[in-house]
């Protein structure tokens, strides 16, 4: 395994995958800092352009956009009270009272440090267990896959951010429905097409997720109001001993609760709020908080690392994405032929080591770009609006145009942004419906599939131990949420 | 009793999937049919959204109903352009008709 590491740590320091990884992670670092333009809505809109770059490269770039957000996040975060990501908003508690003592520098440099730690134990730790978790996914049958997809809709439902499960799961259906367009694999019956000859290899993930994801955000911008917000003075970036001291610990349970979150779907999100919850019941410090304790900046930076890295394995080895961004990623790979899955790590060595080692290389580059270049991101909030929704709906229909040459599919980004629209304008989560777009198709390939094999018979869901592990997580995962919606 | 928007179009949704889907063969768990799932989901997509309607959730978002029109027409010309000229015309198009939309804002 460290050999393999070490052979795709070569190629991902040739120049190509170098450059690729740098335009990930700054591109990744931009949206995080501009509220409103999350990895998900940028990575729809880079989705179609993979189609013309190799299939690594691709890979790389997007998976640099993902991880580069939670960075970038962060620093508006701490020095200007807004969250560009979902995931820096307990950042915001401890981070910004902290730039407000005179201590933005300090806060600045912990949570980069903190986030290059866990990336690259994050990043080790999946070099490390990969293997053992596709060799259990080998043993995956169709019933199998069933549950799990199961898991993933009934975990996406529980861990919504926006935490109403009646609208999520109603979104959750609609994906799954969209995802049925199309011909049916087992008959050859026309689902939905209405003689649409566009439509018979179903809805274009690109079509779809640009509808629903970015233009939502783009109307979303258009309508809040600007706000200007003042900027904390950036004072010394280097860290005292002590202040490094007191942010290992908190650095390392971030790194643990990221990671483990990370696996399920939507945890990344729900990682840095666990996070925070804990450092503020737990920590050695926690009478500082509130105060401008290091503990809370250091643990959700760590703790939203490390979930965006780990939530990588699902999707590598399972072909389950936990949120829109991996979805994303998991589009690219479609794109171009790769089938997510436990033969994958097998079947596409050179991608999946190659991605792995670009993850360090990405950190490194993050935390040379995060520290010096700080100020360069803060002015990035006063590009006006309309010039960036423009840029944005612009790439957005030359891309998918250029993905098919398809007026018609371009035309199908109205049909979905009205329902991207309606999921923002009610404040739901647009997240769930991309999971079930995504997942539905597998879901009913493998029923189907499992159905056939048991003859018609249920009990094969029964009979296998792992899927009684993947139900006893699903209630583990139910009764954590309603402990930690207590607890909170 | 106020009509929840929201629930309405997923019903609306659901209601279309659902009298698609039973021109479809629903087949048995032995040899399940192409309409067996999207059926089944799209039901329980009805019997959701009549709960939402009822729940009757309000918008959280202020949204200018300009920009909505604004957006919707600039992709449309780009379809349009697109569709009669080439790619150069539907990204000016758009352009034209997104900034002349956005005139007045900053």
């Amino acid at each position: 395994m460290l050999s393999s590491l070490i052979w795709g740590l070569e190629q991902a320091v040739s120049l190509e995958n170098i450059i690729y990884c740098f335009v990930g992670v700054f591109l990744g670092t931009v949206v995080g800092v501009i509220p409103g333009l999350g990895p998900g809505t940028t990575l729809a809109i880079l989705l179609p352009s993979t189609f013309y770059l190799p299939v690594t490269g691709s890979i790389i770039m997007m998976s640099g956009v993902y991880y580069g957000a939670q960075y970038g996040g962060s620093t508006t975060a701490i020095l200007m009270k807004v969250a560009g990501e979902g995931t820096s908003i307990p950042t915001i508690a401890e981070g910004n009272i902290l730039a407000k003592n005179g201590k933005a520098g300090l806060a600045l440099s912990i949570a980069a440090l903190s986030s290059f730690l866990s990336g690259v134990i994050v990043t080790i730790l999946i070099c490390f267990f990969i293997t053992y978790f596709a060799e259990l996914v080998l043993k995956f049958g169709p019933s199998e896959y069933v549950c799990l997809g199961l898991l993933a809709i009934f975990g996406s439902i529980f861990l919504s951010n926006r935490g109403n499960f009646l609208q999520t799961s109603c979104l959750l259906s609609i994906g799954l429905l969209f995802g049925s367009v199309g011909l049916d694999p087992f008959t050859g019956y026309q689902r939905f097409t209405l003689g649409i000859l566009d439509l018979y290899d179903g809805v274009g993930i690109a079509a779809f997720a640009i509808g629903t994801i970015a233009i939502g955000e783009v109307l979303k911008n258009l309508s809040l109001k600007d706000c200007q917000k003042s900027i904390e003075k950036i004072t010394t970036l280097y860290p005292s001993k002590e202040d490094l001291r007191r942010s290992v610990a908190p650095t390392l349970r971030g790194t643990a609760v990221g990671t483990v979150l990370g696996l399920l779907p939507g945890g990344a999100l729900f990682s840095s709020f666990a996070s925070f919850f804990i450092e503020k019941k737990f920590s050695k410090y926690k009478n500082e908080f509130g105060k401008g304790a290091i503990e809370g900046v250091a643990g959700p930076e760590a703790a939203n690392n490390a979930g965006a890295q780990s939530s990588f394995i699902p999707t590598l080895t399972i072909g389950v994405p936990p949120n829109a961004a991996m979805a994303m990623v998991l589009g690219a790979m479609t794109i171009h032929g790769l089938i997510p899955g436990p033969q994958f790590i097998l079947q596409s060595q050179s991608v999946f080591w190659v991605l792995l080692a670009s993850m360090l290389i990405g950190n490194l580059l993050l935390l040379i770009l995060n520290l010096p270049l700080v100020g360069i991101w803060t002015k990035l909030l006063s590009i006006p609006k309309k010039y960036l929704n423009f840029l944005i709906l612009l790439l957005c229909c030359i891309g998918v145009y250029k993905l098919n040459s398809s007026v018609f599919e371009t035309s199908l980004i109205m049909f979905f942004g009205i329902i991207g629209f309606i999921v923002v304008y009610y404040d739901l989560d647009v997240v769930s419906m991309i999971i079930g777009f995504l997942i539905g198709p597998m879901i009913e390939e493998q029923f189907r599939r499992a159905m056939m094999m048991s003859k018609g018979s249920l009990d094969i869901f029964w009979n296998s131990e792992i899927n009684i592990i993947l139900f006893i997580v699903l209630l583990f995962l139910f009764s954590s949420i309603k402990i930690y919606k207590k607890w909170v | 009793m106020k009509i929840s928007v929201v629930g309405v179009c997923f019903l609306l949704l659901g209601s279309t999937f659902f009298f698609l889907s039973l021109q479809y063969p629903f087949g048995f768990l032995t040899k399940i049919g192409p309409g067996f799932f999207p059926s089944i989901i799209s039901g329980i997509l009805i019997v959701l959204s009549v709960v939402v309607w009822m729940a009757d959730k309000q918008p959280v978002q202020c949204i200018d109903f300009r920009s909505i029109v604004v957006v919707f027409l600039s992709i449309l010309s780009f379809v349009l352009f697109v569709y009669f000229f080439n790619l150069i015309a539907g990204c000016l198009a758009m352009a034209v008709m997104y900034f002349c939309g956005f005139r007045d804002v900053k």
